[in-house]
C-alpha cells in the first residue's frame, strides 16, 4: 500500500476561483483519512487532483516518495468509488466487476482469482451470476466497491459513496467499508460532507471550509479540542451552542445575558494569560453539557442559567429541550426520564469543565 | 456567425467529407443559396453509412430532415420517440477507451454514443416515458462518475429537455452546446448543466459587452468586486441559495449567525450594498454573474 504526501496544494480555476488553498498533508500507510466540510470547501476537488482528475496548480503530491504531479490519472495505481455507481445493466456481477480488468488485457486467470476474490470479500459470491437489475441498492454499491478492489490499487479514494443510500443502508454500509479497510489494509481517502460519517470512519479527519484545510486530527481530539468556532460548529450534532458573554477582568467568570457562570480555574488561568480579562468572547458549549437534573443544577450552583423550553423532542433514548437564551436558540440533550417540557421554565446546569472559549472576531479557540 | 464563418465551416465540411480542397472565387448565386448549394454537395458526399454517422449530420445540421428521413428506416430509426440529447465535454482529448465504456454502458442499440470531435461526445439516449429532471440527473451523474472510476476521464454534461420525435433532434443538441457554454462562463466549477436551469444566465449570456461594463461600471465595478475574497463570495453565494435567509445560510455553512452578519455588513460597507434588502440582493447577484463572466471570457 501507500504513504501519500501532499506539499502546498492550490488549485486555482482559470477564472481565479481559489478552490484549494495550500493544503499540506502526509498520509500514512494504511491510514483511513476523511475529508469533511460543508459544500464547496474543496474537499472533493483535493480528492480528483490526488486522483489526476483535475491538474494541481501549484505543490506538489507524492504517492510513496514518488512525485505524481504529472503523472496519468490510470498510471498512480489508485481506485476510485464516487456515490453515482452505475453498473452495465447487461453485463452480471462478474462481468461488471471483471471489465474494468478485461479493458486493461489483464490475463483471463488473474481476472477470475481476483473478481473471485473480492466477491468473497464483499461476500458477493452467491450473485456473481445476477444482473445488477436484481440488486438491492447495498448490494449494487457493494459491486460498485468490487470493481475497486479487483484492481489492487495503492490507493483507495471514496466521494461521498454512500450519500446515494438510504439512511438504514447507510449505517450498514460504514460499517462494511469500515470491515473492508481493516481486511484490505489499504489506504483510504474518503469524502464526506456528513460528519458523523467522518467521526466513525476516520483514523484521521480533515475538517476543510473555503479550501483552506481547519484542523486536521484524530476524531476525538476534533471533538474535544477543535481549534476554532468553525470546528467546533460541524463536529458533532446536535451543534455545539455559542453564547456571546463578557468575561470578568480576572477571568474567573463569564457574564452572558445577565447570568455570571463561574469558569474553571485553568480555564481562567488560560484565558487571563492571553489577555481576555473584561473582554467579550464566545462561551461554546455541547448540548450533552447542558443538564436539566435536580443534582446537577444543585452541585453546579454557579454555573445556571433559567430559560423557558419551546420544544420537547423525545429521540427515544435522548430528549432534545430547545429554549431561547442571550438571543440564541440553545440545545440541551438530557436523559429522556426527563419531566421538563414545551413551556416550562426550566434551571439548567452548563458543564463549564467542558466549555470552550473562542475569540469573538478571529473565532479562533482561545480555550478548551 | 456570418456569412463567411458559415461558408468557411461548410468548406471544411465539403473538405473533410470529400478529400478535395475546395474555394469560391466567383459565383452569381445569393448568400443563401451559396450555402445551401454547399450543404447539398456535404450531403450527396457524406456517405451515410451508419446510424451513429446519420446521427451526427443530422445533429450538427450538416443535413436536412427530409434527407435524413429518408435513412430511418434503413437503420431502423423510430421516428416518434422519446429521446435525451447529452452533451459531454472534456478538457482534454479523450481516447478510444472513453467511448467504448459508454457504449459498454448504453447496450440498447437504439441508443446512440456519437463522436462529435476530439474533446465532445454526444449520447442520444431512448426513453419509454418522459424522465423526470431526477432520472435525467441521475443518469447524468453516472455517466460522469462511470468515465471518470473506469476510464479516469474528468468530463462535463448539459443537457436540455427530452424530445419527442426525430426531427426536434438538432434543435435539442443546440440547446445542450447553448447549456455548457453558458454553464462553463458563469458556473465554471459546475459538473452538470441543465439548459432548463440556466435561469439569469441565459438572459445576461446574450447581453453586449460594453452593456456589461457599463452595468458593473454603475453598480459595482470590476476592482471593486476583485477585492472580495472567496469566502465572503462563497457566503453571498450560499445567501441567495437560501433566500436570503440568515438563519438557513448561518447553518448550511456551519457559521454563526453573528459571524454572517459582520461578513454581509463588512461587504455592505466595501459595496454600498445590503443584501438582505432584496433590491441590492437582485443587484448584487447580477453583478457577481457578470463578473464571472468576464472573468471566463
Amino acid at each position: 500500500m501507500a504513504d501519500i504526501s501532499l506539499k502546498n496544494i492550490n488549485k486555482i480555476y482559470p477564472n481565479g476561483f481559489h478552490a484549494v488553498n495550500d493544503f499540506n498533508l502526509e498520509i500514512k500507510d494504511q491510514e483511513f483519512i476523511i475529508f469533511v466540510g460543508p459544500s464547496g470547501c474543496g474537499k472533493s476537488t483535493t480528492l480528483r487532483m490526488i486522483a489526476g482528475l483535475e491538474e494541481i496548480s501549484s505543490g506538489e503530491l507524492l504517492i510513496d516518495g514518488k512525485l505524481m504531479n504529472d503523472v496519468e490519472p490510470k498510471d498512480r495505481d489508485i481506485a476510485m468509488v464516487f456515490q453515482n455507481y452505475a453498473l452495465y445493466p447487461h453485463m452480471t456481477v462478474y462481468d461488471n466487476m471483471a471489465f474494468g480488468l478485461k479493458l486493461r488485457k489483464v490475463p483471463k486467470d488473474e481476472i477470475d482469482k481476483k473478481v473471485r476474490e473480492a466477491a468473497r470479500i464483499l461476500d458477493l459470491e452467491k450473485l456473481l451470476d445476477r444482473k445488477p437489475k436484481a440488486l438491492s441498492g447495498g448490494q449494487r454499491q457493494r459491486v460498485a466497491m468490487g470493481r475497486a478492489i479487483v484492481r489492487n490499487p495503492k490507493v483507495f479514494l471514496m466521494d461521498e459513496p454512500l450519500s446515494n443510500l438510504d439512511a438504514k443502508l447507510r449505517v450498514q454500509m460504514r460499517t462494511e467499508i469500515s470491515k473492508l479497510h481493516d481486511s484490505l489494509g489499504a489506504t483510504m481517502i474518503y469524502v464526506t460532507h456528513d460528519q458523523t460519517e467522518a467521526m466513525t470512519l476516520g483514523t484521521r479527519i480533515v475538517v476543510m471550509k473555503d479550501g483552506v484545510v481547519q484542523q486536521i486530527d484524530t476524531p476525538a481530539n476534533l471533538y474535544q479540542k477543535p481549534c476554532n468556532l468553525f470546528v467546533a460548529g460541524f463536529i458533532g450534532s446536535p451543534q455545539m451552542n455559542f453564547l456571546e458573554g463578557t468575561l470578568s477582568a480576572d477571568c474567573s467568570s463569564i457574564e452572558v445575558a445577565g447570568t455570571s457562570l463561574q469558569v474553571p480555574p485553568a480555564k481562567a488561568k488560560a484565558l487571563s494569560e492571553k489577555n481576555y480579562g473584561g473582554k467579550v468572547v464566545i462561551l461554546g458549549v455541547r448540548p450533552e453539557d447542558i443538564h436539566d437534573s435536580q443534582i446537577y443544577v444543585d452541585t453546579q450552583a454557579s454555573s445556571v442559567i433559567e430559560a423557558q423550553i419551546s420544544v420537547y423532542e423525545l429521540l427515544g433514548a435522548e430528549v432534545y429541550l430547545y429554549f431561547d437564551f442571550a438571543g440564541t436558540q440553545v440545545t440541551a440533550r438530557v436523559d429522556p426520564r426527563t419531566t421538563a417540557r414545551g413551556g416550562d421554565t426550566v434551571k439548567f446546569a452548563l458543564d463549564m469543565e467542558k466549555a470552550h472559549f473562542f475569540d469573538k472576531d478571529t473565532e479562533i479557540t482561545i480555550a478548551n | 456567425m456570418d456569412f463567411n464563418e458559415k461558408k468557411a465551416k461548410l468548406l471544411e465540411q465539403l473538405n473533410k467529407a470529400t478529400g478535395i480542397s475546395f474555394e469560391i472565387s466567383d459565383s452569381d448565386l445569393s448568400e443563401e443559396e451559396t450555402l445551401n448549394k454547399l450543404k447539398e454537395l456535404i450531403v450527396h458526399f457524406n456517405v451515410i453509412d451508419s446510424k451513429t454517422g446519420l446521427f451526427r449530420l443530422f445533429l450538427r445540421g450538416e443535413i436536412a430532415y427530409s434527407d435524413a428521413a429518408t435513412s430511418l428506416h434503413r437503420f431502423h430509426i423510430e421516428e416518434n420517440k422519446i429521446r435525451q440529447v447529452f452533451y459531454l465535454e472534456s478538457q482534454h482529448d479523450y481516447n478510444k477507451e472513453t467511448v467504448s465504456l459508454l457504449k459498454s454502458l448504453l447496450p440498447e442499440s437504439k441508443d446512440v454514443v456519437i463522436e462529435i470531435d476530439s474533446r465532445h461526445i454526444a449520447l442520444v439516449i431512448n426513453y419509454d416515458s418522459i424522465p423526470s429532471n431526477e432520472e435525467i440527473v441521475l443518469a447524468a451523474s453516472s455517466y460522469l462518475d462511470m468515465l471518470e472510476t473506469e476510464a479516469f476521464a474528468s468530463f462535463k454534461l448539459s443537457y436540455g429537455k427530452p424530445v419527442n420525435s426525430f426531427k426536434e433532434l438538432p434543435s435539442a443538441y443546440k440547446d445542450t452546446i447553448l447549456a455548457m457554454e453558458i454553464g462553463n462562463t458563469f458556473n465554471s466549477n459546475g459538473r452538470i448543466y441543465c439548459y432548463e436551469e440556466l435561469g439569469l444566465g441565459r438572459l445576461l449570456f446574450n447581453v453586449p459587452d460594453r452593456e456589461v461594463e457599463a452595468y458593473l461600471n454603475k453598480h459595482i465595478n470590476i476592482d471593486l468586486l476583485s477585492q472580495i475574497d472567496e469566502e465572503t463570495l462563497n457566503l453571498l453565494e450560499a445567501f441567495f441559495a437560501n433566500d436570503l435567509s440568515l438563519a438557513e445560510t448561518s447553518r448550511k455553512m456551519f457559521i454563526h449567525r453573528n459571524t454572517l452578519i459582520y461578513r454581509l455588513d463588512k461587504f455592505a460597507d466595501l459595496t454600498g450594498y445590503d443584501v438582505r434588502k432584496f433590491s441590492d440582493a437582485i443587484t448584487v447577484k447580477i453583478s457577481l454573474m457578470l463578473y464571472n463572466y468576464v472573468r471566463n471570457k
